[in-house]
């Protein structure tokens, strides 16, 4: 969303007074276990290794990022949805690490979350009627059947939805349709923040535009806050205010949408954009793809160093495979984790032959 | 009918040699014999030429996929009517034994497809499931056979390929796995490659690494490939000309200029129009095509685009509706009543109506 | 045997006695058998499935090493032993084969459950704040249910003739003139060469028997499927 609707914020954004939600060293790491009679944890997989952001009231915040990132088991660690292993999650000044049962239970009807695949985000036995009044009952003694009812029919609308939907069931409808009964139960309870996980990969094309006019349309008018996690960094920039960049558990690079675009300074940043295809030939014709080299290595064991280091098509010699970069700010409002992003933006350093054959291999680690 | 004939130069104005691959009026049916037969496919027409990259787009339901099963003569046999002629290299395919079009597959023309995991044999070795095709249709010995894949696996970029042929496909990556399966595709090196949605499983660094491969090896090779996909960007970065498919029938064919440049029916500038864009301003909402790819009509009634058209009439109730050429390029052909008049780069900056 | 006669419409079976009277009287036991050691079994065993699927956890570890177990042991055997200790008698019969279905029901809706608690709807709704019970028994059961009603099914069929083994083994109704389909199949052994009908015809029953909750299962199963009604 434009800055001039919801919300005068300054684009620094981050420590802003109006900070919603904050998240200080997060990290969620799975065991693995083996054994044959008693499991034994012999490592641990590193989907979430410590993470800092700020998303102020009213904003967008995109989190973009491949498979392995991290950035879906993020939004759950945020909801505790996820049990986070370390560092802490606070949401309008709340900690929510230090919340128990009950008030936790209560403090969600705060945060709620949209689900990437309508098809399995519904329960099939329950009719649209159900799914939007469950939460009303779960989180409220008195309104009684009237009221709620009245608040179903309010919810279509606002949604897109025509009232006749309210008696059917999910498999009634399309993947678009279905993920608007998604968008509906989850501000039923009129929430403050709202997770998007991937609200539109698993849609049609054509029907994707009307998901994400939906959820602007929504943040205007209900004043919401988004936290929005997607792969496709096109629909990201569009709807985002302020976008971080994640790559193996971390972040790597965040800046406001515009300035990311304009100047992207992590190489992971620069080869994910020149990455993505754009419908128009003439483009696709004149730009220099980058390239990256080999695979995504395992956040069971990440590389020593910057973790981009095995891929990274700007990679020196020195530093890069020993030195972890830190998130630093280089321009006021723009952080990113290299130690070389200087040199790299000024065009001293630039991207080797490597980056340009689609048969190179990544360095060993 | 495609006025087109195989002698005619592509839409892209390539040189007029014979087609390769020539698809006339192909109808897929399921359930011909039922209460409601599906008509998946409704009237297909396009061609290849050698060496050529033709792009197929479409989402869910236009039946892209469906033709291109067609095409390989991988459809079922029972319950599945195929209609209409494919002809490669001037060979009639519909119909034809399936001894035929055993010995065909993997040596004329092969396919990649969409999932890597499931389109590899869970069980097999790498190498093993390359091998195969090497021994079935040429005369290589083992040893020889295995020498080959190891060099085809380099080719595709697979790193240290002589271990990697003992790999079974779950210790590789996506990516890798899908270098696999294109190596077997050209392993016999056939004249047609057909990738159905190749890349839409693979995260975007490594579709970049797939998308390139493809092109490399596509231009190296000489070998004609149909990209099927729902992506108008990678179909903008790869293809020559372009078949814009809906409900089963094409609805647009041009050359990838004229496509983007100046695409004429409604559904293609809709598509356009709607995808947010990396190079765009930000801040304007969308255009989105309203209605879903399920809201459709028969072709046999109107325009099936008609419940989801912007400028749709009384004019659009046409059955079976042509697909005629554009006024000004003979090879740009549309089937709409009411095409597009403007070029998409004036028609971005307007306010929606 | 004498064969049909106009006293007894299908003839004697080996023991002297109507064949007729038998085989209706020995519905009822059969019937009686089939569901009451079936609904033992469901009960206890979807209880500690629902148990060990629905919360997780150190209750989980515990009760399925139980499970497994009991699984371990050949059913037959497991009912053998429970019927001996309980002494001899149609009831004993019963619980024995309830029991050794358990681990069946148990480890099916455990697992059912288990593939539920991964989807996203169940997901949803923990974000959404509701409480675990409602989760679990609004949402988690009713979707897992699908499984255990078509081995619920299976189960009636085979505990028939499970009751007959264990009857040729001593253990049942002590009675000898007690009928029972299974009883009479077994009974009907020895004179398979003279007299086939003697075993064809409980057999046919218990085979129609089967049929008849199979579809039933089926039929029940696609009825609380709310995708089927439209």
């Amino acid at each position: 969303m434009t800055a001039t609707t919801s919300g005068q914020l300054d684009p620094a954004g981050a420590t802003g007074s109006d900070t919603l939600l904050s998240v200080r060293g997060l990290e969620v790491h799975f065991p693995i276990k083996r054994g044959l009679l008693i499991d034994r944890t012999i490592g641990h997989v590193r989907a979430v290794d410590g993470v800092d952001l700020d998303v102020a009231r009213g904003q967008t915040y995109g989190l973009v990022g491949e498979s392995g990132c991290g950035k879906s088991t993020l939004g759950r660690a945020v909801l505790r949805l996820e049990e986070p292993t370390a560092g802490d999650v606070v949401f309008d000044g709340t900690s929510l690490r230090e919340l128990t049962g009950e008030a936790m239970r209560r403090m969600r009807k705060r945060m709620q979350m949209v689900f990437q695949d309508p098809m399995s985000s519904l329960d099939p036995r329950q009719s649209v009627q159900s799914i939007l009044t469950e939460p009303l009952r779960a989180h409220l003694r008195e309104g009684g059947r009237t009221a709620w009812d009245k608040r179903v029919l309010e919810l279509l609308e606002v949604v897109g939805m025509p009232s006749s939907a309210a008696a059917k069931f999910p498999h009634e409808f399309s993947g678009g349709q279905r993920q608007r009964i998604g968008i509906a139960r989850a501000i039923v309870l009129n929430p403050e923040l709202v997770i998007a996980d991937e609200p539109v990969s698993a849609l049609d094309v054509s029907v994707q535009a009307q998901v994400i006019n939906l959820l602007e349309e929504l943040q205007d008018r209900l004043g919401l806050t988004y936290l929005v996690i997607a792969h496709d960094l096109a629909v990201v920039r569009h709807i985002s205010d302020r976008i971080g960049v994640m790559y193996l558990g971390q972040i790597v690079e965040e800046a406001d949408s515009d300035d990311l675009y304009a100047k992207p300074l992590h190489p992971y940043t620069i080869s994910l954009m020149s990455a993505i295809p754009v419908p128009d030939p003439d483009i696709e014709d004149r730009r220099e793809r980058i390239l990256l080299a080999g695979d995504l290595p395992s956040p069971a064991n990440p590389p020593s160093g910057c973790r981009f280091h095995t891929r990274c098509p700007f990679r020196q010699p020195t530093r890069c495979h020993d030195e972890v970069p830190a998130l630093v700010e280089a321009v006021p409002g723009h952080r990113v984790s290299c130690h070389w992003a200087k040199e790299i933006a000024a065009g001293r350093i630039t991207a080797s032959e490597a980056a340009h054959d689609p048969t190179a291999e990544a360095a060993p680690d | 009918m495609s006025t087109r004939t195989s002698q005619d130069p592509g839409p892209s104005g390539a040189d007029s040699t014979s087609a390769l691959l020539e698809v006339d009026e192909l109808t897929v049916t399921f359930g011909p014999k039922s209460k409601r037969p599906v008509h998946a496919v409704d009237g297909v027409s396009f061609s290849v030429r050698p060496g050529e990259v033709v792009g197929l787009v479409g989402e869910s339901g236009s039946g892209k996929s469906v033709t291109s099963l067609a095409i390989m003569g991988l459809l079922p046999q029972r319950g599945v009517r195929v209609g209409g002629s494919v002809r490669f290299e001037g060979r009639e395919l519909v119909g034809a034994s399936q001894q035929t079009l055993t010995d065909m597959r993997g040596r004329d023309m092969a396919m990649v497809f969409q999932d890597p995991m499931s389109s590899l044999n869970p069980v097999l070795p790498i190498g093993l499931q390359v091998t195969e095709v090497l021994r079935r249709h040429t005369d290589l010995d083992r040893e020889g056979a295995r020498a080959e894949a190891e060099d085809l696996l380099r080719r595709v970029g697979i790193p240290d390929p002589r271990r990697r042929l003992k790999d079974y496909p779950h210790q590789l990556s996506g990516g890798m796995r899908q270098r696999a399966l294109i190596a077997i595709a050209l392993a016999c090196k056939p004249r047609l490659l057909i990738a159905d949605e190749p890349t839409t499983a693979l995260d975007v660094t490594i579709q970049a690494q797939v998308l390139e491969l493809l092109r490399k090896l596509v231009t190296d090779t000489g070998t004609a490939m149909i990209m099927i996909t729902h992506d108008l960007g990678v179909v903008a970065g790869l293809c020559d000309d372009v078949n814009v498919m809906y409900s089963g029938r094409v609805v647009e064919t041009a050359g990838r200029q004229e496509l983007f440049g100046v695409p004429r029916h409604r559904y293609t500038e809709g598509l356009l129009a709607s995808i947010p864009r990396m190079d765009a301003p930000r801040g304007q909402p969308l255009r989105p095509i309203p209605g879903t790819p399920r809201d459709t009509i028969s072709w046999s009634r109107a325009c099936a685009f008609a419940p989801r058209c912007p400028v749709v009439d009384d004019d659009c109730l046409v059955p079976d509706l042509e697909l005629t050429p554009d006024r000004e390029r003979r090879f740009h052909l549309h089937r709409c009543v009411h095409p597009a008049d403007v070029p998409a780069a004036v028609r971005t900056t307007q306010e929606t109506p | 045997m004498p064969g049909p006669s106009e006293e007894y419409p299908w003839g004697l079976d080996s023991t002297g006695v109507d064949l007729q009277t038998q085989i209706v009287f020995g519905a009822r036991q059969s019937l009686l058998i089939g569901v009451v050691s079936t609904s033992l079994g469901l009960s206890v065993g979807a209880t500690i499935g629902l148990l060990a699927g629905g919360f997780g956890g150190k209750v989980d570890l515990i009760v399925m090493r139980f499970v497994d177990i009991l699984l371990s042991i050949p059913s037959l055997l497991l009912a053998v032993s429970i019927a001996a200790i309980l002494g001899q008698s149609q009831t004993s019969v019963m619980i024995a084969i309830g029991a050794a279905q358990v681990p069946i029901f148990a480890r099916l809706l455990r697992g059912s459950l288990l593939q539920q608690r991964a989807s996203d709807y169940v997901l949803a709704s923990w974000s959404l704040g509701l409480r675990r019970r409602t989760v679990v028994m609004n949402h988690m059961l009713p979707n897992s249910l699908g499984p255990v009603i078509v081995q619920a099914t299976l189960t009636l069929a085979t505990a028939i003739i499970e009751v007959a083994a264990l009857s040729f083994l001593g253990l049942g109704d002590p009675n000898p003139s007690a009928a029972e389909w299974g009883r009479m199949l077994v009974q009907a052994q020895n004179r398979l060469q003279s007299d086939p009908h003697l075993a064809l015809l409980p057999g046919i029953c218990i085979a129609v028997t089967a049929l008849g909750f199979t579809l039933f299962g089926e039929a029940l199963r696609e009825a609380l499927d709310p995708k089927s009604r439209r």
